[in-house]
């Protein structure tokens, strides 16, 4: 893998070496055979703890997650997840919207997108600090809150990306045309960037549902899968249990995954 | 109709603000009140108001070791990210055809979205002493006993979120990739540049800014999520987020709030400085002009 990123990255190796053989020796074909070999070792690479997971889950007993502290830990993480969504799918595309208007794009951007920068623990003492001192008990609502912000920029950048590839004359067209804002956003605007939208509301979801850091914190007793599979953890280390909730966990994220993909990728 | 289309404006103007307002209420208020927690003092199980550097003294004395040590951590994480990510975001944008891109990047995309859980508690059994990697390199015969610094290290604390944020880099190097003008690279390899000197001279420097957004959120992610230490660290793991994490388990609330003003202001002032090299409006919408 080493030898991969020395011929790949370049930079300091020197000319006549490693350079000069990926530049002499190799041919157009071969560059792309090498790139794509180093594209499986870093698929292996980062794929590997999921692929992990699916020999597992033929072992796995789902049935186990039948018993009452995991239905109620997985209807909670499903009732936040779709909260946080329609919460957030609502804010960034209106945000996302606004940005045409804006005159300066590139702080705006900033401004709705910092959230990425500051990490779990560090989001989640903050919210924990700031409402305990103000006197509000952590609950579902103070969660809520924590992970709107935490998807906020990931919907945002997806749904801005949606509107941002949109014909601008057509938009103008409709108002030329007398639409009001409203009219021109629900009849023509909408229906163009829907795809953008839904994934934006599925990788939300998706987001809050797997979200740990925030979730084991900010909810007060509000008891999400993560916080069950974080307690397992604690008690007892990988118990069979465990690995039947992350197939669960896994395959959820695969279908969405496939959903969104094929949202933009069918329709592209 | 001009009173109907008055007060439409005015519902306008309101509902184009609401983000903004809850933005600035939900996440920027609880954010810098952290800045005043940090000067407060630590009383009985919480805080009160006072004026007092003492949480930034602690920190920038007796807790420099720690603070030193998981920026290198981070800064080596994020460093590494570039490297490994580079070659994959090259790909993607100037050798893969449109349906490959959106299947190679999706692909990319599984282990954000799957729970860190699987990401990271499962490295435990793969870098383990009798885990998959070692087993393998143990049935080839490259290795006659297992490795014992894979796991409980420095290293896999590093491995960790690598297999978690990496695939960010590829994002964001991807869209800078995208947003840079590809003429220029044409010149450089009609003018008779080898690949790795047009790589090296043009889409290199070209692509870097944006590149280093990506890097910045891996070298935060790395430092300030805590999990990553406590399922993969040694006993000795030190990191931001899991002396935020600890300091506010102790109810040493200031201390924990000057940990995140520290850590969060040097990851803002560094995105401040890559913004003068790339604007980010154009970065995260660069794949749109393309069509």
């Amino acid at each position: 893998m080493a030898a991969d990123t020395d011929t790949e990255a370049g930079g300091e190796v020197p000319a006549g070496g490693l350079q000069g053989l990926f530049d002499r020796r190799l041919t157009g074909r071969s560059r792309t055979a090498l790139l794509y070999g180093y594209l499986a070792v870093v698929f292996a690479a980062v794929l590997a703890p999921v692929i992990y997971t699916l020999p597992a889950a033929v072992g796995a007993n789902l049935g186990a997650l039948t018993q009452e502290l995991y239905v109620n830990s997985i209807i909670n993480s499903f009732a936040l997840g779709l909260t946080v969504a329609v919460v957030a799918t609502l804010l960034t595309t209106i945000a996302a919207r606004f940005y045409r208007y804006v005159r300066y794009k590139n702080l705006y951007i900033l401004f709705m997108t910092l959230p990425l920068f500051v990490p779990g623990d560090t989001h989640a003492v903050a919210i924990l600090a700031f409402v305990k001192q103000v006197g509000i008990t952590p609950s579902f609502w103070t969660l809520v809150v924590a992970h709107v912000f935490y998807v906020f920029p990931f919907a945002f950048l997806m749904v801005l990306a949606t509107m941002a590839g949109l014909p601008q004359n057509i938009i103008a067209a409709a108002e030329d045309l007398g639409a009001n804002e409203f009219r021109a956003f629900f009849d023509v605007e909408l229906p163009m960037v829907a795809d953008g939208v839904i994934s934006g509301f599925l990788v939300s979801f998706l987001l809050s549902l797997n979200e740990a850091p925030r979730a084991s914190v900010v909810g007060g007793r509000y008891e999400t899968i993560s916080g069950v599979i974080l307690s397992i953890y604690g008690a007892v280390g990988l118990d069979p249990t465990l690995y039947a909730l992350n197939v669960f966990m896994v395959v959820l994220a695969l279908v969405i995954i496939a959903i969104i993909l094929s949202l933009t990728v069918l329709r592209s | 109709m001009a009173a109907s289309s008055s007060r439409l404006r005015r519902l306008e103007y309101a509902i184009y603000r609401a983000p903004f307002a809850a933005i600035l209420l939900g996440f920027y208020l609880p954010l810098f009140s952290l800045v005043i927690f940090s000067f407060w003092e630590r009383s009985g199980l919480w805080m009160e108001p006072a004026i007092t550097f003492a949480s930034y003294e602690q920190l920038f004395s007796t807790n420099a070791g720690q603070l030193v040590q998981s920026f290198q951590t981070g800064i080596a994480t994020g460093l590494l990210a570039l490297v490994l990510a580079f070659p994959v975001a090259y790909l993607v944008t100037f050798v893969s055809s449109d349906l490959q891109r959106m299947v190679i990047l999706s692909i990319f995309a599984v282990p954000f979205f799957v729970s860190p859980f699987v990401r990271i508690l499962l490295l435990v059994p793969i870098l383990g002493a009798d885990g998959v990697v070692n087993s393998a390199l143990l049935a080839v015969g490259l290795i006659q006993e297992p490795l014992g610094f894979l796991l409980f290290t420095n290293l896999s604390v590093l491995i960790g979120a690598l297999v978690s944020f990496m695939p960010f880099v590829i994002f964001t190097g991807w869209l800078s990739m995208e947003m840079m003008d590809r003429e220029l690279k044409l010149a450089a390899e009609d003018l008779g540049a080898k690949p790795l000197t047009t790589i090296r001279t043009v889409v290199g420097p070209l692509a870097l800014p944006g590149l280093l957004v990506g890097v910045l959120f891996v070298i935060a992610a790395a430092m300030g999520e805590s999990i990553f230490p406590r399922v993969l660290g040694g006993t000795n793991a030190v990191s931001i987020g899991l002396m935020t994490q600890r300091s506010f388990s102790q109810l040493n609330v200031p201390f924990a709030a000057a940990v995140a003003v520290v850590s969060v202001s040097t990851y803002v002032s560094a995105l401040a400085i890559i913004m003068r090299y790339v604007s980010l409006d154009k970065l995260f919408t660069a794949f749109q002009e393309e069509d």
